[in-house]
């Protein structure tokens, strides 16, 4: 073979030489001769190492911080509103006890005898206390609750009872029907038989009252029956749930980079070359762009999660999350000038197992708040490229492929959750937080690898299973 | 000639005490000539500036163990790291497959010889950095080089006629691409 023309291609690149840039040498002086500068933090994991950026580090330091003061912002109102409720409560309540009740009640019957409007207000205070959060507090606080509810409900029945003895003083009925009822003042009957026995004295004693008082009566009732529904509901199962969840990244990524080159912006490779049947496409496509301004694009969509999980409630205020998740990702590589063009598709399908720890911060009503921490780690299960190539702007399909590479990634999660409670089984959930993909175990250039720290939402139903 | 030797003897003299002077001397003058090395390999500026910069890196923990051999020994001492450095970057980055199986390829080469009197030294450049990164480091190696299909299939660690067979079309490439080159250029 005559190979004269490349030792004379040899000769003549021999001599010629082109100026490096200019501030490669204050570069390697700097490497070289100062100090060196720490880029970021440096982490190695078994076999696994990685550098965490200043950036990716102060990101995620200021996404935290938010979340912290988001949180701090819902906390402190929260013991705002619970310290009006129950301090006052708490003083005038909690001291007492079964021995002095009597006591107190006969003083009670005097002060409340003739004011209706003090069982009111005892029945809203109540109110206001049972629908407080529970999880929000310790053990201890709980007792005390308790210890509150119980005294409120003996105030009720108290007021009740004066109301009762007022409106059959009032109308002259024997008043031996009602004192000589011992339920009424022994606190060891059950709520159940309470209602029960309220729901009697509202057919057979209660007639004669007054009609206007029968509102009120319905009220203690109805708070009654909540109060026994609420003690049935903490003293079943631990709570089981069901998750459905689907996540979704906030930003797509994209790059571009000047002439042929793979994902991570490296000239085209080797690997990259087309199959048989489309080399000549291909040297077409680079001549065809010998004097055209030639790019990269690199598009990454944002991966679509869906996952199915279980939720076990462990204590009152803290439960764990796990399940089975599948995520969709898709990039895609143009290589080439507006007319002609190599394209690569990337497919990549993962199954995965999301954990996460969920602390409940505040209850409201059918609404709750809480903080979550997880990891997710997931696995390429499958995935494919598909070629095709464009010469002037003339599509031909090229080969599919499957991606022998499987990437491995584990993301850590934290996000604050809000949960609404549609029905007592169903409820819905909205859960944006911050991902931060640690190990990306892939010689594939994916959307987590381009940018590990991603702003994402969580959105689900969650059914309870548990009764 | 002598002279000259006693005093790039002398300059590895001053570079073994990692004087820092002294290494910039030998960075101005080598780089341009080295910088030129690595962009026959990667076709960004960039690329080839981390590559020279690494590369630098590496003569200065390195020079104890260079033994200088006369005239141009040192030149040669530098430019086998910065090729090294060069294929280390490739490898990592590229992750260079070279067992495509060419199969039936068109034979496009003639006996034509191409015109290399026409175009500058730039473009040349250009155009052989414009060869899929397979193609241009096998054809690098061959023809700047020097090295034989053996020694070419050890270093990037693949099989021998695979090396030959990505020179061949390196070469009937390039051939098309100055020819459409010539032809733009009238």
């Amino acid at each position: 073979m005559n190979e004269k023309w490349l030792n004379k291609l040899r000769d003549k690149l021999d001599g010629y030489s082109e100026n490096p840039p200019e501030d490669l040498w204050k570069d390697i002086e700097k490497e070289l001769f100062s100090s060196p500068r720490k880029k970021g933090i440096f982490i190695k994991y078994n076999k696994y190492s990685f550098t965490v950026s200043k950036k990716h580090i102060y990101t995620a330091s200021i996404a935290i911080l938010f979340l912290l003061i988001l949180n701090v912002a819902f906390f402190k109102e929260y013991i705002n509103q619970t310290k009006s409720i129950s301090n006052p409560i708490v003083a005038n309540n909690t001291t007492q006890s079964n021995d002095d009740y009597k006591r107190k009640k006969s003083i009670k019957d005097q002060d409340y005898n003739n004011d209706n409007t003090v069982l009111s207000s005892s029945i809203g205070e109540y109110n206001t206390i049972k629908h407080s959060d529970y999880y929000s507090l310790d053990k201890k606080q709980i007792i005390e609750k308790k210890q509150i509810l119980d005294d409120l409900k003996q105030v009720a029945i108290n007021d009740f009872t004066a109301l009762i003895k007022q409106q059959t003083d009032n109308s002259k009925v024997n008043k031996s029907n009602f004192i000589a009822s011992p339920y009424l003042f022994d606190r060891t009957v059950s709520w159940e038989t309470l209602v029960k026995n309220i729901d009697k004295m509202d057919s057979t004693n209660l007639a004669k009252a007054k009609t206007d008082q029968q509102p009120l009566l319905k009220e203690i009732k109805d708070t009654l029956e909540e109060e026994i529904a609420q003690v049935k509901t903490r003293h079943k199962v631990k709570p089981f749930a069901m998750n459905l969840t689907t996540g979704q990244m906030f930003s797509d990524a994209s790059q571009q980079f000047s002439g042929y080159t793979s994902s991570d912006g490296n000239p085209i490779v080797g690997e990259e070359l087309p199959g048989t049947p489309f080399k000549e496409l291909y040297d077409d496509i680079l001549l065809a762009n010998e004097l055209e301004a030639v790019a990269t694009d690199v598009k990454y969509k944002a991966p679509i999660t869906a996952s199915i999980s279980a939720q076990h409630q462990l204590t009152e205020k803290l439960s764990f999350v796990y399940g089975l998740s599948y995520t969709k990702l898709k990039s895609q590589l143009q290589s080439g000038s507006a007319n002609s063009y190599v394209k690569r598709e990337l497919t990549l399908h993962y199954i995965g197992i999301p954990i996460q720890l969920n602390f409940n911060i505040m209850k409201y009503k059918s609404f709750t708040s809480y903080l979550t921490i997880g990891s997710h780690i997931k696995k390429a299960v499958t995935g494919s490229y598909q070629d095709s190539y464009t010469l002037h702007n003339q599509t031909t399909i090229g080969i599919s492929e499957r991606v022998t590479d499987k990437p491995l990634h584990i993301a850590a999660r934290t996000s604050i959750g809000f949960q609404y409670l549609l029905t007592p089984k169903l409820s819905i959930l909205a859960e944006p937080g911050i991902e931060y993909y640690f190990i990306n175990k892939s010689s594939l250039e994916t959307i987590y690898q381009k940018d590990p720290l991603k702003f994402n939402l969580n959105l689900g139903v969650r059914f309870m299973l548990s009764k | 000639m002598i002279k000259e030797e006693h005093k790039e003897r002398e300059l590895v003299d001053r570079l073994l005490l990692k004087n820092q002077a002294s290494w910039k001397e030998l960075y101005n003058l080598y780089a341009a000539n080295l910088f030129t090395v690595c962009s026959r390999y990667v076709r960004e500026k960039e690329d080839a500036k981390d590559i020279l910069q690494n590369s630098f890196i590496k003569m200065f923990h390195s020079i104890t163990e260079f033994e200088y051999r006369g005239i141009g020994s040192l030149r040669a001492w530098m430019s086998r790291i910065v090729i090294n450095e060069s294929l280390k970057h490739i490898k990592k980055y590229a992750k260079l497959d070279f067992t495509t199986e060419l199969g039936t390829l068109a034979d496009t080469v003639t006996d034509e010889e191409p015109d290399l009197e026409q175009i500058d030294e730039s473009d040349l450049l250009e155009l052989i950095a414009t060869l899929p990164i397979g193609y241009r480091t096998v054809f690098n190696l061959y023809v700047f080089e020097e090295k034989s299909h053996k020694e070419i299939a050890n270093l990037l660690d693949i099989a021998e006629n695979s090396s030959a067979s990505q020179f061949h079309r390196a070469k009937s490439l390039l051939v098309r691409k100055l020819k459409n080159h010539k032809r733009s250029a009238i």
